[in-house]
């Protein structure tokens, strides 16, 4: 037999596209099998991911090659000159007195460890946390050339987040994000406003089943996102409005799911973020009223006194209040009240150490309208209640 | 109304099991409770505000300082054996065997006086560490604690410092 013939080139174009098959087949099917489908989808959607996936199957090439290059009928007649081209396996074939039929079995048990090395590697790579690398190496190259982060990795993160199940997971993602967030902020371009993103991502993956540990970092991580602003002189900014609101909604999300622990650690850090800025003192004080407003609802009085005493520390220098500055605190009061018993008692207890101008009636008057205004009917109704039956 | 005192309470039970402690105090209305679960949190707390009372628990968490987490590894991995609270008082009473040193930074205002201990250890464990830091309010928690302990163990502080 010559040594390219006919026969002989189709059965290696056959062995090639065989073997180029396995390559591209093979790594894909582990990856529907190994990879779970959340991380799929960021794969699919990250071109750059697709990087280990050319190098395997350039990989496969250089196999289908060496492969067809082994069982050449040339080597097989002349294996001993073979011995000299400088292939090591060959050396090793020869060493160990091996035919041209243990060649190829041989070179099947290469392609079985090889394979085997695929499926360890694409398992590492395509890990949960090996991916977030990913994405945060590529979102802080952005941060620093433009200062502000790619919305687009930041929701696929949000996305491992949300469904990255709960504990070391959550945690994980979100010490990324809050890594992010550290790189905006110390960022010559950052003016106090580029957070929003990075807020709404930790909110939503909280809000997804929530567990203690992973929504307790995710406050954490809030609140050294404020920390920061407060030394950066943007105590009162966009995204501390941004990370208010956030805990505003954790805050009713907790109390729905009369989750005391999470809803008590919400309170602690808007006490946090509100203290030592005044402009903030609106939208704090309407988180209060509000959680504490659905506590009562859920019958969680803890938290519901915990965020009237919120509001009482907070209303406190502002004596005598204002109808402004008593928007939330009555409209809490109000619904304390409207519950008769104890929890009347307690309101009554907090209304009269509080001084107002020009008078509580007034300012009771004006909050009613303001809640009916915002749509808050049912706080508006309680609030007519209230000034029916003060003394 | 009066304006309210600022207690720090370091336990990393506080929003859990303990949480019916917290109850008393909030509803007398003269205080604001802080919350700080860990030893990282409990001195973050105290090098931004100013506190009028501190209740610390013995066995607490390192939080996530590399000091305090370096300092709970060191001593044992697990609560119970790293009895963290005796460190963090070393440290923020600023006493010569403190581990972990705050420097310029440990708040001045921080004092003996102010502090009291809430925690599952019995008094001889203690005694050595209770006679070098000179704490006097010291209870121990147990099955049978009173939902009022906090209240009045922080009354008691006040008293203290009348």
């Amino acid at each position: 037999m010559s040594c390219l013939d006919e026969s002989w080139a189709q059965v290696y174009f056959q062995v090639a596209i065989l073997i180029l098959l396995f390559g591209v087949g093979i790594p894909s099917l582990i990856l529907q099998t190994i990879v779970p489908e959340d991380l799929r989808r960021i794969i699919y959607r990250n071109w750059g991911l697709y990087r280990w996936g050319f190098i395997l199957i350039i990989g496969f090439i250089f196999i289908a090659i060496t492969f067809v290059w082994i069982i050449h009928p040339c080597s097989s007649k002349q294996i001993g000159s073979l011995t000299t081209t400088g292939l090591i396996i060959d050396q090793w074939f020869t060493k160990l007195g091996l035919n041209l039929d243990q060649s190829i079995a041989g070179v099947f048990i290469t392609i079985a460890i090889v394979m085997t090395g695929i499926v360890w590697v694409l398992y590492w790579f395509y890990r949960g946390d090996a991916i977030l690398n990913i994405l945060k190496r590529k979102c802080i190259a952005q941060i620093k050339r433009k200062g502000v982060p790619d919305e687009r990795i930041i929701k696929d993160i949000q996305y491992l987040g949300e469904r990255g199940g709960t504990g070391r997971d959550k945690i994980r993602v979100l010490r990324v994000l809050e890594s992010l967030a550290e790189n905006v902020q110390s960022h010559e371009y950052y003016d106090g406003n580029k957070l929003g993103n990075i807020v709404e991502a930790i909110e939503f993956i909280l809000r997804k089943e929530p567990d203690y540990l992973s929504f307790n970092s995710g406050l954490k991580r809030l609140k050294d996102i404020v920390e920061r602003l407060k030394s950066l002189n943007f105590a009162s900014s966009a995204d501390t409005g941004s990370v208010l609101r956030a805990l505003r909604r954790l805050g009713e999300i907790a109390c729905t799911l009369e989750e005391v622990n999470l809803a008590l650690g919400v309170l602690d850090t808007i006490k946090f973020v509100c203290e030592g800025s005044d402009e903030e003192y609106k939208d704090a004080g309407l988180a209060f009223f509000q959680i504490g407003a659905i506590a009562l609802q859920k019958k969680s009085y803890l938290v519901a006194v915990k965020g009237l005493t919120q509001l009482e520390t907070m209303t406190w220098p502002k004596q005598p209040l204002d109808a402004q500055s008593s928007v939330a605190y009555l409209g809490l009061i109000a619904h304390f009240w409207v519950r008769n018993g104890s929890a009347r008692k307690k309101a009554l207890s907090s209304l009269n150490g509080i001084e107002f101008k020009p008078s509580r009636l007034q300012c009771l008057y004006i909050a009613k309208e303001i809640h009916y205004e915002a749509a808050r009917f049912d706080t508006a109704d309680v609030l007519t209640k209230l000034i029916a039956g003060l003394p | 109304m009066k304006q309210k005192r600022k207690i720090l309470w370091v336990e990393d039970e506080a929003r859990h099991d303990m949480v019916q402690l917290i109850a008393p105090v909030i509803m007398d209305g003269g205080y604001d409770i802080v919350v700080a679960e860990n030893a990282s949190d409990g001195i973050a707390q105290l090098l931004q505000y100013k506190f009028e009372a501190i209740i610390v628990d013995i066995r607490i968490p390192p939080g996530d300082d590399p000091a305090w987490i370096d300092l709970y590894e060191k001593s044992g991995k697990e609560k119970v054996a790293a009895r963290l609270g005796r460190h963090f008082l070393y440290t923020i009473l600023g006493n010569p065997n403190a581990k972990i040193n705050l420097g310029e930074k440990r708040p001045k205002w921080i004092t003996s006086e102010m502090i009291g201990l809430l925690t599952v250890e019995t008094d001889p464990e203690l005694a050595d560490d209770l006679k070098a830091l000179v704490l006097n309010v010291y209870y121990q928690k147990g099955a049978e604690t009173p939902e009022t302990i906090l209240l009045d163990i922080i009354k008691e502080i006040n008293d203290q410092n009348m």
